[in-house]
């Protein structure tokens, strides 16, 4: 899979849907350091500063059907990898948030853009591995796997293992 | 009507003036004569430019899942353009932004906010 890397980014989302009209290719994935106007479903703020793991990838074409269901097993995925990282049992509040000690550390979520016929599906998974430290207001409702397990996570070792599940079970999806 | 127009370091002298010919517009020492019968030209090639008229068909943008209906961005009568965010469908957890198929003005929202919907429903119609 092809992984573009920025520091900064408004939002990988944004940047996938801008990328995926000039050039579609699926699978890209959009990885950044931080983003400044970070995206949770619904348009929703996402804190997301350096130290976490943000990225976006474009998918292939897939019935908006299939894609729901997509959606609702995207958040199992990363959820097994966290675990299978940690030794911790995360908890999902389905569909698309993942929670560590009763606080969000991370969250799914899947924008579909349809234009006539034409359609760009984009799934965007903001984990919050290394993150030290959340602004007052999210302090009770936020934390990170560093917090909460003092393990530092190797952000692209695990951005590796995530794409490696995501693709093949996507293969087996859409097959 | 005469200027200077500089481009870079270049510097052009243009003069324009209208004659019995058609238009001359003298840029330096050269002329150039937009002669009448060539007006006639650009116009009738500026008809022929015209879209034809299937293209302001009414276009029914159909809901491509059951759904909620999230958020609508438009507003009847309001200009759209090709891309433009028109409304959001939430099938579970998934957004779906409906895009306009083309540039065209929003003729009815056949929905509204909150409302629950079917495949294949008729959203919105655009003119």
């Amino acid at each position: 899979m092809k992984i573009l890397e920025f520091d900064t980014l408004e939002s990988t989302q944004e940047k996938a849907f801008e990328i995926a009209k000039e050039n579609f290719e699926p699978f890209t994935v959009i990885l950044a350091k931080k983003q400044t106007k970070g995206i949770g479903r619904k348009g929703d703020f996402w804190f997301s500063p350096e130290g976490g793991l943000w990225f976006s990838i474009i998918l292939p074409k897939i019935s908006p059907e299939k894609l729901e269901i997509f959606t609702n097993l995207l958040s199992f995925l990363v959820a097994k990898v966290i675990f299978e990282e940690i030794g911790e049992k995360i908890f999902i509040k389905f569909p698309n948030d993942l929670y560590l000690n009763g606080k969000k550390i991370g969250g799914v979520m899947v924008q579909n853009k349809i234009c006539g016929k034409n359609q760009v599906a984009v799934a965007g998974i903001g984990i919050n591995t290394n993150v030290k430290k959340f602004p007052e207001e999210l302090k009770n409702i936020a934390s990170s796997i560093l917090i909460e397990t003092q393990k530092e996570i190797d952000n692209r070792k695990f951005l590796e293992r995530v794409l490696s599940e995501f693709k093949n079970f996507l293969n087996l999806f859409l097959n | 009507m005469e200027f200077e127009l500089e481009l870079g370091k270049e510097k052009f002298k243009v003069k324009i003036s209208k004659t019995e010919e058609g238009v001359k517009i003298k840029v330096n020492e050269k002329e150039f004569i937009f002669e009448k019968e060539k007006e006639k030209e650009t116009l009738s090639l500026s008809q022929f430019l015209i879209p034809k008229k299937e293209s302001f068909k009414k276009e029914k943008i159909l809901a491509p899942i059951p759904g909620e209906v999230a958020e609508i961005f438009v507003k009847e009568e309001e200009k759209v353009k090709k891309g433009q965010v028109l409304l959001t469908i939430l099938a579970m957890k998934t957004e779906n932004e409906i895009l306009a198929p083309r540039d065209g003005i929003v003729e009815k929202i056949l929905v509204k906010k909150g409302e629950k919907v079917q495949k294949d429903q008729e959203l919105i119609i655009i003119k």
